[in-house]
């Protein structure tokens, strides 16, 4: 065992593909590790932190105060609506009840919305929507209520916080105020939604703009391509792995419980399988995603849902084979337990044929994501993700005049997608190679 | 029979034949010598890997695309067959020279008829139409004894069972009435009473096209019946060679005894009395002396030193092995025991 | 072989239901009142108080329990009634069979060029195995396997239209389009380059040609990669089987090994392949038709799902999967014709 592992390592690390594609995947690897270092996001700073930060740094106890002070100020700004909020919102929340059993008319719960969108404590839409889709605003209010409680339970904590900091001095008060501090932070880019993976609008104008210094690969509505492509890698890699993962794992499953048991229960999930099958994959993610609502979630789930079943057919077929393989025959014939068999037997023989197509399969799943978003359907707006940037590259290209100039919207996010899928494509290749068994002699 | 006044119709000299793996460089034929003569069987016996099939191929220039001749002459007739042109060789293979191989499920094409593929032959080497050449194939069929030619000749390999098949194969291989016949182990992949009828199809077969045979077997039983004079290789080396009778009677290599002894006996109880003790080796770890050496019952240190050459230890009888004495006390020691 | 076919034939209905079942039970997980969009549209129960809507509801039977809708969609089903397309402004049946012509002639006239081009590749690249041929092939494969169908699109439309003018987007030109609308232009195949033949049309033919080969190039590499690859291994591994070894040892020059007896063997797993691309042509044109801004079932399903137009992404679904099934089955027992060991086994 060892001595043939030992010379499958050999071949795996002679071959050229093999070789090639490794390098291509670690470079991936490091870009999305280091993403933050390589693009940084612009993390927005609330300036009372800021200053609290500042003022840590250099700790002196007449300092203390200051820097509570910037807490404080910290607080007013983002929390001191919360509990008025609050209050106003539990309000509304028992008109709705009330709503619903009838004791309240929904022109009166129409009204009631009115007062707080007055006092901008709600957004408009959800008195101009309300006739409309009255389900879907009541919904959508229920949402608003928990945001709110669960800021007003922060605030609550948060003011706790900083009343604790006041009773503490000396190491133990830089201490626990540094912990606040990192917390604020969280809880300020939590209050404005900052998401790094969100492109941030860098320009005005919408026309794309040439690669730069500040702007290596240039500029398509008014996102920074280089930021994207890095922070792409992270989105083409969490698509390709979890999505190829899930269904592996879904197929793997449904094929050895199949082979396993046989009889009716293998019939019936092998015809699941067929059905399953007999659906166009592209077509079926597409309207999949379409019914789920937009976004990477709902997209990785279209694509598991219909993505298992290659491995099912695979692993079924092989454990069949390797139960008739005379080896197995003969250990079962000696007496050896099932497990043993399983394990030593069964399982390699037909394991590695699942993982190399699984490692095929990612390549061409980062392809369909990444065209579902390009028609789309997949990432929402502004997503760091490679299928995005590209579809608004074929905006400029195929509806702008003299559309070379804008080569650089294609040609760098094409690039990296290109890559990564080749990267992958000759990992499968080379391991395909190294373990067929026709390749041995 | 054995007429060394004769002109040899194929002679190979001191053939070697490498092969590249991802291993290393395999020397699976080293320094292989025999001649065929007119009218005669030469058997090549020896275990599975010895090198008997590339021996074989290699006389038509038939090897897998990793293999090479790396030294050696092949003379057939009056021809160099390393020197002849891919179109020149091409005369040679089927019409002169053809081949019959151990699996006949294999080695015939599944997608066509066995008359499609007789025809074939027939069209190309001796310039038939259709109609002459399929009459001639059911004489074929009908020749090598399968029954119902006319209906057969429409069927698919995996249509017939395995000895039609290779009494198929037989027809195939005798369509253009060539000079050597190579039997690549004809009977291995079939029960024993179909060995039996499918050799003395070829026996009777060689009577009548007057034909070499090279027979190629692991089975030193079957070489009884069948040959006029025989090689035995080993390690991709002839260890021994003389006619078939002097090889039973007087064999003079351990090798040869070993595999005579593991021929069944149905006359002794004890099956194998002194049959050869685990198997080749892989072809890049034989030891660096004599080949056998690992195996042999006989074998010293200067066995593991140095390899042995052949010898002509008397005339027409040539063995490799520095031991002979030692192997012919053991011999005496063992018929005192049957006594 | 006949009790293959039979089987095959019996569990088609099984098939055909299972994947209604599927296509429905996606089509509910919109909840009902976007399920109410796909019968009446939006505009008239916008203004609806929540118990008229409710009774709308239950007109449409969206109240019902879960197999009394499915029974009910399945009987509308059989009548050939899939909904009303809000992109196409007709039923969704009428849609599917106005757009199905234009994938399918954009699919003919790719299928050819792939089969021809990919079988010659990947048995060039196996007869010269491990060669300076074989490499470039190999990697010629690699990058029509790995480049995105979209990228590629967008730069064959780059080079070839906008570079260098030769094959633009859409149908056809502006021009050709009016006389094919015209009265006089008569439909007989629905194949725009075939019926332009017919009417005696050279000039639409070329026009409708023109606009037809640049998706051809944009959907080939792809194919050429796929069809060469099973090509290459199943060629290679024929050519190691003992019966090329007989073939050679007969004295058959090396073209009639190849061409005679390695190749049909080859090609018989590749004949599956082949059938499944004509399927996979038909069920995956969607990127190209957009790019090209072509008619065809792709843009169709494509633009349906962008405007959210639910009832006519579940008739494409249904129908290509329909497509799939029928192709699936014939190369099923076109595959069991072709080799005679399964022919007569
Ligand atoms: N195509 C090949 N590549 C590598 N090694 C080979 C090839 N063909 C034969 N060999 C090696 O050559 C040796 C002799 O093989 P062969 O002539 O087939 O033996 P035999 O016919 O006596 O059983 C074996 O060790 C085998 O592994
Ligand atoms: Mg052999």
């Amino acid at each position: 065992m060892s001595e043939e592992f030992k010379r499958t390592l050999k071949r795996f690390f002679t071959n050229p593909s093999a070789l090639i594609g490794v390098t291509i995947l670690i470079f991936f690897i490091i870009i999305a590790i280091f993403a933050p270092w390589i693009a940084p996001p612009k993390i927005p700073v609330n300036k009372n932190l800021e200053k609290a930060r500042n003022l840590l740094e250099n700790y002196s106890e007449e300092n203390k105060y200051l820097i509570i002070n910037e807490l404080k100020n910290f607080w007013d700004d983002t929390y001191f609506f919360a509990e008025d909020d609050y209050i106003e919102l539990s309000n509304l929340m028992e008109t709705i009840a009330k709503f619903h059993n009838k004791e309240v008319s929904s022109n009166e719960l129409k009204a009631h919305i009115k007062e707080l969108t007055d006092y901008y404590i709600l957004n408009i839409t959800y008195y101009e929507k309300f006739d409309e889709e009255t389900n879907k605003v009541i919904k959508n209010l229920k949402k608003e209520y928990n945001k709110i409680e669960k800021k007003y339970k922060e605030s609550v904590i948060s003011l706790n916080l900083i009343n604790e900091l006041e009773k503490i001095d000396g190491e133990e008060f830089v201490k626990q105020a540094i912990k606040v501090v990192s917390r604020f932070d969280k809880n300020f880019h939590e209050a404005i939604g900052f998401n790094p993976y969100i492109m941030p609008n860098v320009t005005t104008t919408r026309t794309p703009i040439p690669p730069s210094k500040e702007h290596p690969f240039g500029i398509v509505n008014q996102k920074d391509i280089f930021y994207g492509v890095i922070w792409g890698t992270r989105t083409a890699f969490e698509i390709g792995l979890v999505v190829v993962a899930i269904s592996t794992v879904i197929g793997l499953f449904i094929g050895s419980v199949a082979a396993y048991f046989g009889g009716w229960l293998e019939e019936v999930l092998m015809r699941i399988t067929d059905i399953f099958m007999s659906i166009p994959f592209m077509l079926a993610a597409m309207v999949l995603t379409t019914i789920l609502g937009l976004g990477i979630k709902n997209m990785m789930i279209a694509l598991i849902v219909f993505g298992w079943m290659v491995t099912a057919r695979l692993i079924r077929g092989n454990i069949l084979q390797a139960k008739n393989e005379q080896y197995v025959m003969a250990a079962k014939a000696l007496g050896v337990s099932d497990f043993f068999i399983i394990v030593k037997h069964i399982l390699p023989n037909t394991i590695f044929p699942v993982l190399i197509n699984a490692t095929m399969r990612i390549g061409s799943m980062v392809i369909t994501a990444a065209a579902l978003s390009f028609l789309g359907l997949g990432a929402p707006q502004g997503y760091a993700d490679w299928g995005s940037i590209l579809s608004y590259s074929r905006d400029w290209i195929i509806g702008g005049t003299n559309p070379t100039q804008y080569w650089f919207t294609i040609l760098y996010p094409g690039i990296a997608m290109i890559l990564f899928v080749i990267g992958w494509n000759l990992l499968g290749d080379a391991l395909r190679d190294v373990f067929d068994p026709r390749m041995r002699h | 029979m054995l007429n060394n006044n004769e002109k040899p119709l194929l002679k190979v000299e001191n053939l070697h034949v490498h092969f590249k793996t991802e291993d290393g460089i395999i020397k699976a034929v080293n320094g292989v010598s025999f001649e065929l003569y007119p009218g005669e069987t030469l058997a090549i016996v020896g275990e599975s890997g010895s090198g008997k099939t590339v021996t074989a191929l290699s006389t038509i220039r038939l090897l897998d695309e990793n293999g090479w001749i790396e030294e050696g002459k092949i003379q057939y007739k009056d021809n160099d067959v390393l020197s002849l042109s891919d179109n020149q060789l091409r005369k040679i293979r089927g019409k002169e020279i053809s081949m019959i191989f151990q699996e006949p499920m294999t080695a015939l094409n599944p997608v066509f008829t066995i008359g499609d593929q007789i025809i074939e032959s027939l069209e190309l080497h001796l310039d038939m139409n259709k109609q002459e050449a399929r009459r001639k194939a059911i004489d074929l069929l009908r020749k090598v004894g399968i029954p119902e030619p006319e209906r057969r000749i429409d069927q698919y390999p995996h249509e017939l069972s395995g000895g039609m098949r290779q009494r198929a194969m037989i027809a195939m291989a005798l369509s253009c009435n060539p000079s050597i016949l190579i039997a690549d182990e004809p009977t291995t992949a079939l029960d024993v009473t179909i060995q039996a009828q499918i050799l003395e199809l070829m026996k009777d077969l060689q009577k009548e096209f007057q034909m070499s045979i090279i027979f190629i077997t692991h089975d030193l039983g079957v070489v009884a019946e069948m040959a006029d004079r025989a090689i035995v290789m080993y390690g991709g080396e002839v260890v021994e060679a003389a006619d078939i009778i002097t090889i039973f009677k007087k064999p003079r290599h351990p090798y040869t005894w070993g595999l005579m002894n593991s021929i069944p006996r149905i006359d002794k109880d004890e099956e194998r009395l002194l049959s050869i003790p685990g198997v080749v080796p892989n072809p890049l770890n034989f030891p660096k002396g004599c080949k056998f050496s690992n195996r042999c019952f006989f074998a010293d240190e200067k066995c593991v030193e140095e390899n042995p050459n052949l010898e002509e230890i008397e005339e027409n009888h040539f063995s490799r092995c520095w031991h002979i004495d030692r192997m012919l006390r053991e011999m005496h020691k063992v018929k005192e025991g049957e006594r | 072989m006949t009790t293959y076919i039979i089987r095959r034939l019996l569990l088609l209905p099984l098939i055909i239901l299972g994947v209604t079942l599927i296509v429905f039970s996606m089509s509910q997980l919109l909840g009902p009142l976007k399920l109410l969009s796909t019968y009446v549209d939006p505009n008239t129960y916008a203004k609806m108080s929540e118990r008229d809507i409710q009774i709308l509801m239950k007109q449409y039977g969206l109240t019902d329990p879960f197999p009394v809708r499915y029974g009910k969609w399945v009987k509308n089903l059989l009548k050939g009634d899939l909904g009303w397309s809000v992109v196409g402004k007709e039923p969704v049946l009428d849609a599917l069979i106005h757009r199905f012509p234009y994938t399918i002639e954009l699919a003919l006239y790719a299928l050819f060029p792939i089969i021809g081009v990919g079988i010659w590749l990947g048995v060039t690249a196996a007869v010269h195995h491990n060669s300076f041929i074989d490499q470039f092939i190999r990697i010629f494969a690699l990058i029509g396997w790995s480049l995105p169908d979209f990228v590629w699109a967008i730069l064959v439309l780059l080079i070839f239209y906008i570079g260098l003018g030769w094959f633009p987007p859409g149908n056809l030109s502006i021009w050709a389009n009016q006389i094919v609308k015209s009265a006089s232009f008569k439909n007989y195949t629905h194949l725009l380059t075939i019926d332009a033949l017919l009417n005696g049309r050279i000039d639409i033919f070329w026009d409708a040609l023109r606009h037809i080969i640049g998706p051809v190039i944009a959907i080939s590499w792809l194919w050429w990669a796929n069809l060469l690859r099973i090509t290459r291994s199943s060629m290679l591994e024929v050519l190691r089987k003992d019966y090329v070894r007989t073939a050679r040892s007969k004295g058959l020059p090396e073209k009639v090994v190849i061409n005679k007896h390695a190749r049909k063997n080859a090609l018989i797993p590749v004949v599956t392949t082949a059938g499944q691309m004509v399927i996979g042509l038909l069920t995956g044109v969607v990127i190209v038709e957009m790019v090209f801004v072509r008619t065809g079932l792709g843009s169709f399903a494509a633009t349906a799902a962008q405007q959210l137009d639910y009832a006519s992404i579940m008739g494409v679904l249904l129908f290509t999967s329909l497509l799939l099934i029928i192709g699936n089955l014939i190369i099923d027992i076109s595959y069991a014709i072709i080799d005679p060991r399964i022919r007569l086994g």
